[in-house]
């Protein structure tokens, strides 16, 4: 029982540390992939000695996994379960395996096994869901989060941040409903937590839910009237859905509680941006990267006020410059430092180092790869303009795939 | 001395960029009618997307007619009464007009949203094309002041196999494999049925969904087979593979290889460039061409487009409209390069920001030789809802300085672009054949209105109406070069542009203090190349395809 707790906690942990590895730095992927090779051979060496090793097959097995190589994991996991059927977290990787290989019939078996061993198991079967979130197969995905959402009823508030994690999942595959039904049981199980709101807020607000995310925030405001914070979200989300008078009150509200406060400034900044005050949002960018010098959005907001003013090329620049500085992986920054040497100084070879980045970290940015594609036409460059049209042309067929009805 | 001179260009480059010919309009007496949205409590997507317009000289008596589509009640879908009805109304030639729908028989049908006028069948009379809510309507001019519906039989009746019923917004008429018949492009919108309509508010009040809430369609191509039917190619030409949020198209040869193409503007979504390969099939190159997306690096809502040649280079250039705080996009044709787009190195993107556009046009309103842009305008959300006071925008108007230049001139432009509307569809032509454009436009829940051009220029110029014989009868793809003393200008027949909306067939040319055409130059769609000499100035010329 112990070790099956582990193993849970190995899948918690490991769900919590999802992280794309484009963010981490060159180096350190070279060292996590050296580990990992390292790691491995350590695992198989022990196998060769006892090939029964169940935790040296287990930590085999997850390895394969994070590495997409789900034929060898799937194999590694399937000995793991002949010799200890009741391991739940073994057959949650087969899930994962299954699913990845498009077979239902295997994926259906293994979601059965965890469900018959583990019924009561929230985090494993959280992981078993966002796992199957981006799979083909319908119906098992279906009566694993059905499954989940049955279990609310029995957690207490420490349940919230699964069902939040159980919403990012359908969130990220981009299943509204879903996702918005996880964010909902997330707030039942722990209304004290400010997180479950915005998260829920944005899901709706991103969707042109504008009515229902200004509802949820109300709700938030009202369970947290002392909190900056939640009347800072509370005036992103107006902003996103498209009022900014409305966020312009609560701004204020915010601003009567702590002036101080970064976001604050920040996101009157962004509200004057809407409203094209541009000199004044200028003004207010500026003023609030002094109170947060290190906060990447405030200098990117900056570079977009700044580059909306006549003589505001330059001063944009410096401000996406220094927003790079501080958050090297925003792809809409490089974006737009493409788009200023593009579009207003001409300079195709520096706009291109820009967008080759941006397209190399947002992929789904489409005007990032035209913009590209036309740099290289103006340069003469035709072959890399063709080569950058069917990189682009792949991605579109490759998300069209993901997007496919299930 | 050197900086003498240099000083003496500077300030005359300034007294040029300075002294635009004025531009002006006045509200004139326009019909009486009201673009009916079948207002409800609860909102429907439909009820804020209606309003097309068409000026076109239905009876061939030299003066463009206005024929505008209507909305129905809601969900119903259902004229119940003449309020409701789309209307013709005739031009008497003295600045009134006679209200002939009854006569004509083009009251229609439905929940209806746009027009575009061509002569399919080639008998030398205008038939309307009216698109509408899961059904569109082809009417057959009978020359004889009557129109037949003749849609079943055409064709055109349909549902779509994978969507059923479609609601298309616009058209456009072009000969894509130039056989000399008209074909029929539909843009189509998102799958809708009043069943299904989510529920949307702002600000605690009733209002319409975001185009994100529905899912988007393919549009369609309908060949023209020559004996009064169509045969839908579609997926046979390339476009059905592509799905979009359509809202407008405009046919042209973007590039200029003698095919015409379709450049189709998208809600929310990236632009369509259907580029024609000139064997009955499309592709789709907006991103290869650069006008999938703006620089604004998102996708935007896009609205209403129109295509002409706003430099003079020869290469037709796009305008499109699109929501508030998205600009409206000007596209310069660079020819192999593909695009580039403008919009803030013209002085578009500034005044446009605060605008929500819809139909607008390319068109030289002062005669001046240079393509002026206009756009109407009126935000996308109920006027009674949450944003009330910000719902119905003035129109907006840009001079063409030269240099791919534009100046924001509409509080220059009269009184009556000071007015407000929650301005939908826009059709340009010359309604009193006095060289200057005008332009019919429509509010919603608002009346028709007339902005008759009145700008005071001494300017001279051309309204060339073109009859195909090899080439389709209204020459629509034509591209026309004129050649003055000291100037060049191109422009093409069509009637597609705008939102919604069909435009005057008949091609404009302001030429400025020039009274003499040197050389009138048509490039048919037959291939037939046509140049014509020392033409003079201020006339309506009809040139007949030799």
């Amino acid at each position: 029982m112990k070790f099956h707790s582990a193993l849970a906690l190995t899948v918690a942990c490991l769900a919590a540390t999802d992280l794309p590895s484009r963010a981490l730095p060159a180096r350190s992927i070279q060292n996590e992939q050296s580990d990992r090779e390292g790691s491995k051979s350590r695992l198989r060496q022990v196998l060769e000695h006892d090939p029964n090793n169940k935790e040296a097959l287990f930590g085999l097995g997850r390895l394969l996994v994070e590495e997409g190589d789900f034929v060898s994991a799937r194999s590694v996991f399937e000995k793991y379960v002949s010799i200890s059927p009741a391991e739940p977290g073994a057959w949650a990787y087969l899930v994962r395996c299954a699913a990845s290989q498009d077979d239902p019939r295997g994926t259906a078996e293994a979601q059965s096994q965890i469900e018959r061993l583990a019924p009561a198991n929230l985090s494993l079967h959280v992981q078993s869901a966002c796992w199957l979130a981006d799979s083909k197969i319908s119906e098992v995905t279906s009566r694993e989060f059905e499954f989940v959402m049955s279990l609310a009823r029995y957690q207490t508030s420490n349940g919230g941040v699964w069902y939040s994690r159980l919403g990012q999942c359908y969130e990220n595959v981009q299943d509204r409903n879903w996702a918005t039904r996880a964010f909902e049981a997330a707030i039942d199980l722990d209304p004290a937590t400010e997180g479950h709101y915005f998260r829920l807020a944005h899901l709706l607000a991103s969707e042109g839910m504008a009515g229902p995310a200004s509802k949820v925030m109300t709700r938030a405001v009202a369970r947290f009237p002392r909190s900056v914070a939640t009347r800072v979200e509370a005036g992103r989300i107006e902003l996103e859905a498209g009022n900014p008078e409305r966020a312009l009150e609560i701004q204020y509200q915010a601003a009567a509680l702590d002036p101080q406060f970064p976001g604050v400034l920040s996101l009157l900044g962004r509200i004057q941006l809407t409203q094209r005050s541009y000199p004044e949002a200028i003004a207010t960018l500026e003023q609030a990267a002094k109170l947060a010098p290190g906060d990447a959005a405030v200098h990117f907001y900056a570079g977009q006020a700044s580059m909306k003013t006549e003589q505001g090329t330059e001063r944009a620049i410096e401000h996406f410059k220094r927003s790079l500085e501080l958050d090297p992986n925003r792809a809409s920054t490089y974006y737009w430092l493409g788009s200023l040497y593009f579009h207003r100084s001409h300079e195709y070879r520096v706009a291109i180092q820009y967008l080759e980045q941006a397209v190399g970290r947002g992929p789904e940015l489409g005007a990032a790869h035209q913009m590209l594609i036309q740099a290289y036409k103006r340069l003469g460059e035709d072959e890399k303009a063709a080569g950058q049209l069917r990189r682009y042309q792949e991605i579109i067929r490759q998300r069209a795939k993901v997007e496919a009805p299930k | 001395m050197r900086s003498l001179w240099l000083l003496l260009a500077v300030v005359l480059i300034a007294r040029a960029a300075t002294e635009l010919d004025p531009i002006r309009f006045e509200d004139s007496p326009a019909p009486r009618f009201v673009t009916r949205t079948g207002r409800t409590a609860r909102k429907f997507l439909p009820q804020t997307m209606g309003g097309g317009v068409a000026v076109v000289d239905y009876n061939n008596d030299g003066l463009l007619d206005i024929f505008v589509v209507n909305g129905a009640t809601m969900p119903g879908l259902v004229k119940d009464g003449p309020q409701y009805s789309d209307r013709l109304f005739r031009n008497n030639g003295d600045g009134t007009y006679t209200d002939v729908t009854e006569k004509a028989g083009v009251a229609g049908q439905g929940f209806n949203i746009g027009v575009a006028v061509g002569d399919y069948d080639n008998d030398g009379y205008a038939d309307i094309f009216v698109a509408g809510v899961g059904h569109n309507t082809l009417y057959h001019n009978n020359s004889d002041g009557t129109f037949t519906d003749v849609t079943e039989r055409a064709g055109l009746g349909h549902p779509d196999p994978q969507y059923g019923k479609l609601w298309a917004v616009g058209a456009a008429w072009l000969d894509y494999d130039r056989d000399g018949l008209l074909d029929l492009f539909v843009v189509n919108y998102v799958v809708w049925d009043p069943k299904t309509e989510p529920v949307c508010e702002k600000g605690g009040l009733p209002d319409f969904c975001y185009p994100r809430a529905y899912t988007g369609v393919p549009n369609s191509l309908f060949h023209n087979n020559g004996d009064g039917t169509f045969t839908e190619v579609s997926a046979a030409a390339g476009i059905r593979q592509s799905i979009g949020k359509g809202m407008a198209v405009a046919a042209a040869d973007f590039d200029e290889d003698g095919w015409p193409d379709l450049f189709v503007s998208n809600d929310t979504l990236p632009n369509s460039l259907f580029l024609n390969q000139g064997n009955g099939t499309f592709k789709e190159a907006a991103i290869e061409k650069g006008v999938a997306f703006t620089e604004n690096g998102a996708t935007i809502s896009g609205m209403g487009v129109s295509a002409r040649d706003i430099d003079n280079d020869g290469r037709l250039d796009i305008f499109e409209t699109a929501l508030l705080n998205e600009t409206m996009p000007v596209f310069r044709n660079l020819g192999r390069l593909g695009f580039e787009e403008i919009t803030f190195a013209s002085g578009v993107a500034h005044s446009s920001l605060a605008k929500t556009g819809w139909s607008n046009g390319i068109y030289d309103f002062n005669d001046d030789g240079r393509k002026d842009l206009f756009a109407v305008c009126g935000h996308v959300m109920d006027a009674e809802g949450s944003l009330r006071a910000s719902v119905p925008q003035t129109n907006i108007i840009f001079a063409n300085r030269g240099q791919e230049k534009f100046t924001d001139v509409t509080t220059e432009a009269g009184a009556a672009l000071a007015r407000r509307g929650v301005h939908r569809g826009a059709a340009f032509g010359d309604l009193d054949n006095d060289g200057r454009i005008d332009v019919v436009l429509t509010e919603l829940d608002g009346p028709l209105r007339i902005l008759r051009n009145v700008s005071p220029t001494p300017n001279h110029w051309l309204l060339i109406r073109t009859i195909g014989t090899k080439s389709n009868r209204d020459g629509i793809g034509t591209l026309i070069r004129v050649v003055t003393e000291d100037d060049v200008q191109y422009n093409a027949v069509s009637t597609s542009g705008g939102y919604a909306s069909s435009s005057d067939v008949r091609v404009h040319f302001g030429l400025g203090r020039r009274a003499l055409v040197q050389e009138l130059e048509l490039f048919w769609p037959s291939g037939t190349h046509q140049v014509l000499k020392n033409v003079k100035a201020d006339q309506v010329l009809t040139v007949r395809e030799p």
